[in-house]
C-alpha cells in the first residue's frame, strides 16, 4: 500500500511538467505567483463576505455581495488547486512526508467541505436576497474565516519544518 | 459586545499571522547558528530544483543530516548541478546549524564532493 503510493509519487514526479519547473527557475516562480494571486482572491473574498455575514461590515448588505464574492472564492480555491497540484508534483515524496502540508490539505478541504455545506443551506440563499441572517449561516461564516486563516498559517509552515 | 470582541480576536489572528509567516524564514539565516560547523558523510538524497534545493548526509556518528543549500539559481551559479553528485558519493559540508541543537539541519556554505568544491555562499565562508 505505502509502497504503490510512494511509486505512484515517484511517477508523479518524472512527469515533463514536474522536470520542467525543478529546471526552470522562472517556470517555477511564475507558478509559484499565480499560486498567490489564487491565494489573494480567496482571502480577499471570503473574508469580505464572512465579515459581511457576520454583520461587521455595516455598509456591505449580503444582496448584492454575496454573489459575487462566493464566485470570486470559488474562482481562487479553484485556481489555488490546480497551481497547488503543479506545484506538488516538483517534490511529491517531500510534501506528504511534511506535517505541515497535510494539515494545510485537511484545512482547506474542511473549508470547502463547509462553502459546500453552506451552499445547500435554505438559510443561506435567503440571506443572499436580503434575508434575514439565520444563526447557522453566521456559523459558517466564523468556520470559513478560521479555516481559511488557519489553511495560510498551515501553508507558510511547510518551509519550517 | 460580542461583536468588538470578535473584531479583537481576528486583528490578534492577523498579527500572529504575520509575525509567523515573517519571522523564521528558511530562505534567511535567522534559524541558524553564527558559527559554522563541518560536516562529514554519505550523501543518500539529492533534491535540485525549486523552492530550495538539499541534500540528505549520513554521518558516521552523528545519523542523517538535512543540508540545505542555496537558492536553486545561486547553486547553479556555484557550479553545483545536476550529475555533480550522486547518492553514495562522499561529501564535507561547512555551514551553520540549526540553532535548535536537537535539530540535525544546516544551511551550507561551502560543500565539496568528490574532491570538487562548490562555493554557495562565498562571502560567508569563515576560514581560519
Amino acid at each position: 500500500m505505502i509502497d504503490t503510493l510512494t511509486q505512484l509519487l515517484q511517477a508523479l514526479s518524472e512527469w515533463p511538467g514536474a522536470i520542467a519547473l525543478r529546471r526552470s527557475e522562472v517556470a517555477y516562480l511564475l507558478i509559484n505567483a499565480a499560486h498567490i494571486v489564487s491565494i489573494g482572491l480567496i482571502i480577499g473574498a471570503i473574508l469580505t463576505l464572512d465579515f459581511t455575514i457576520l454583520g461587521l461590515l455595516r455598509q456591505a448588505p449580503l444582496q448584492p455581495l454575496g454573489r459575487p464574492l462566493s464566485r470570486v472564492a470559488a474562482l481562487g480555491v479553484t485556481c489555488a488547486i490546480l497551481t497547488g497540484a503543479v506545484l506538488f508534483t516538483v517534490r511529491p515524496l517531500a510534501y506528504v512526508q511534511n506535517t505541515a502540508f497535510l494539515v494545510k490539505v485537511a484545512l482547506i478541504g474542511l473549508a470547502v467541505a463547509n462553502a459546500l455545506i453552506l451552499r445547500r443551506n435554505r438559510h443561506w440563499h435567503s440571506a443572499l436576497t436580503g434575508g434575514r441572517v439565520h444563526p447557522s449561516v453566521r456559523v459558517a461564516a466564523l468556520f470559513s474565516a478560521l479555516l481559511w486563516i488557519a489553511a495560510i498559517v498551515a501553508g507558510r509552515w511547510i518551509g519550517f519544518l | 459586545m460580542t461583536r468588538i470582541l470578535f473584531k479583537r480576536f481576528l486583528s490578534s489572528a492577523f498579527l500572529i499571522l504575520l509575525i509567523a509567516s515573517g519571522a523564521a524564514a528558511h530562505h534567511g539565516w535567522s534559524w541558524a547558528e553564527a558559527d559554522q560547523i563541518e560536516l562529514k558523510g554519505v550523501i543518500r538524497d539529492i533534491f535540485i530544483g525549486p523552492p530550495h534545493p538539499t541534500l540528505d548526509v549520513e554521518t558516521a556518528n552523528d545519523g542523517m543530516w538535512h543540508i540545505e543549500l542555496a537558492n536553486p539559481s545561486q547553486t547553479r551559479r556555484a557550479g553545483f548541478v545536476e550529475g555533480s553528485a550522486k547518492v553514495g558519493d562522499e561529501i564535507v559540508a561547512l555551514g551553520n546549524r540549526s540553532t535548535d541543537p536537537k535539530e540535525k539541519r544546516m544551511k551550507a556554505v561551502r560543500i565539496s564532493v568528490s574532491g570538487k568544491t562548490f562555493d554557495l555562499y562565498p562571502e560567508r565562508i569563515k576560514t581560519n
